[in-house]
């Protein structure tokens, strides 16, 4: 008896451990399992190894993984689960991941171009063949090549990776102002407040600090949400009509 | 860190010749830290850039770029202390005997940056080496340089480097001193990225004599160095170093070949503190059968590194 009670235990645990749930929809959001048609995803529904969840234009939504990691689906995003949830594969879109310290490792793949992490907020980006984006808001993610041993490098909270899906060698990453991103991002400002917030204000006020001393000098260059289009403008602090100017994928071309 | 105290050995030590087989110039190239850091500040090549289509959505906010200051810090103060069993002490070809030596140094650097890619050098090192059972071999040994290095992106980061090296090797006593070396070191590096954690460099190096006192055991270096690093984390890496060199000595028609194998694993406990593990084997074979020996050695190390 004690041995079935014990059993049963392990299995349910195991089979939560391979579920995410959906906790926020907004518009229209698909989910596409093997054994299913595509159907609406709502809340509360599961999310299990091999499923798929895709969101529509102006549409997003918030999943909830078994160790409490939270991801956040911008417009037109698909990703889909293996490895009991804790590997997701980022097809298109945008997507930000919240991963707690006590989660585990969690994995982001796109194309050749993973992300783990023990605990780290950020987000992560890809369009099609063109570039894979990597912001870290907090903590410290591990980007690396899955076809290339020590091709491996840390990307630490404030640093923007910007690369081609398919790249042979991961470049170095740029600098990011991590307040403006909170203040401007829709993934964190149309949701609930993020358990990492607190984390997330202590690394904004470290980059201040840093600023003051002059190590980082803000630019007048800005990526005005998703691509790699930097736009010029007037002042750091001013946000006027912007100019395009550029496409960059690291710091080397700020002014 | 101190995969060249066994095996760097290279062009970058002092010529000393017709040296007797168990001579401090041979040991402190053999088991010295390299006397002078070589090039450290390999320029980035990176240059990629894309321009392509972007989806137009606000979600992800405002990435506005920061531009980090650049904060390059000159000046490199070492201090270290491997510590070695060694197989042949006196680097004889018959009759060895094993002991235990420690080699603590300090080393002081100034690299001014006057380009991107050129950067003057100066440098003092001193070094001593004790014995534990062979204590008359014991000695100290002093490096004073001057020089300039220059870093060629468009042609894989090839790495040149000259240097004027003046070389004093003294007893540990008084200081007396045992042999004076002025040599003009080149170098030309090629490193090749193999993946972000790994890296190999092939190198030659021209160690060349211009005077010495006494005269008898100057000589000339010629060699070709390769090594190998491995990052296995941030913290702890690898490495492995060869380095063929022929010894050409000024007196008389000795000519010696060398060749020297070292690895090392290294772990970084902090920014200015590595403690490493080292080993290395050494082969010399002279013209003259007497000069020839073989040496293994087995240590580690600890060294503080601070830059500003």
């Amino acid at each position: 008896m004690l041995v079935c009670l014990i059993l049963r235990a392990i299995c349910l645990d195991a089979a939560q451990l391979k579920e995410a749930r959906v906790t926020h929809v907004v518009n229209d959001v698909k989910l596409i399992s093997a054994h299913a048609v595509p159907h609406a995803a709502t809340v509360g529904k599961s999310v299990r190894d091999g499923d798929a969840i895709g969101t529509g234009a102006a549409s997003h939504s918030e999943l909830i993984l078994a160790d409490q990691a939270i991801v956040r689906l911008g417009p037109k995003t698909t990703i889909s689960f293996s490895g009991g949830t804790r590997t997701m594969n980022l097809g298109e879109g945008a997507m930000l991941f919240q991963i707690p310290k006590n989660a585990g490792n969690v994995k982001i793949k796109t194309d050749a171009i993973a992300v783990a992490s023990t605990g780290a907020t950020g987000i992560i980006e890809r369009h099609g063949q063109f570039y894979v984006k990597v912001l870290v808001l907090e903590g410290t993610v591990r980007c690396y090549l899955t076809n290339r041993l020590g091709e491996s490098l840390l990307v630490q909270p404030g640093q923007i990776l910007i690369t081609k899906p398919d790249v042979t060698a991961l470049p170095e990453p740029a600098d990011f102002d991590i307040a403006r991103e909170m203040k401007t991002c829709l993934l964190v400002r149309e949701f609930q407040p993020l358990p990492s917030q607190r984390r997330i204000e202590s690394e904004e006020q470290k980059q201040l600090n840093l600023i003051a001393k002059g190590t980082y000098i803000p630019s007048n260059l800005v990526i005005l949400g998703r691509g790699t289009q930097v736009t010029l403008v007037n002042a750091p602090s001013a946000t006027p009509p912007p100019k395009p100017l550029t496409n960059i994928g690291h710091q080397s071309h700020t002014p | 860190m101190f995969i060249w105290a066994a095996a760097l050995i290279l062009a970058a030590q002092p010529t000393r010749g017709q040296a007797p087989p168990g001579s401090a110039q041979s040991r402190a190239e053999l088991l010295g830290r390299q006397a002078y850091p070589g090039p450290s500040a390999t320029p980035s090549a990176e240059t990629e850039g894309y321009a392509v289509t972007s989806p137009n959505e606000k979600d992800i906010g405002e990435q506005q770029i920061l531009k980090r200051r650049e904060e390059y810090k000159p000046f490199t103060v070492s201090i270290y202390s491997p510590f070695y069993w060694t197989s042949n002490a006196a680097l004889v070809s018959r009759g060895e005997q094993d002991d235990v030596l420690v080699a603590p140094g300090v080393t002081l650097t100034y690299r001014p940056r006057i380009t991107n890619t050129f950067y003057l050098e100066f440098g003092v090192v001193q070094q001593f080496f004790f014995y534990d059972q062979l204590t008359e071999l014991n000695f100290a040994s002093l490096d004073v340089i001057a020089g300039a290095t220059y870093y060629v992106p468009q042609f894989h980061n090839l790495t040149l480097r000259a240097v004027y090296d003046y070389n004093r090797l003294t007893d540990t006593d008084n200081f007396d001193e045992l042999f004076a070396n002025h040599s003009i070191i080149l170098t030309a590096e090629l490193p090749f990225r193999v993946a972000r954690a790994q890296q190999i460099v092939l190198g030659t190096a021209l160690n060349l004599s211009v005077a010495g006192n006494p005269e008898s055991p100057r000589r000339n270096n010629y060699s070709l160095y390769s090594y190998y690093d491995l990052a296995l984390s941030r913290s702890f890496s690898l490495d492995a170093a060869f380095q063929f060199v022929v010894r050409d000595y000024y007196s008389g028609d000795r000519t010696d070949v060398n060749e020297i194998l070292a690895v090392s694993a290294n772990y970084r406990v902090r920014d200015w503190l590595t403690l490493s593990a080292l080993s290395s084997f050494a082969w010399n074979q002279s013209n003259h059968s007497v000069f020839d020996y073989s040496v293994a050695n087995i240590g580690g190390g600890v060294a503080l590194t601070l830059k500003f």
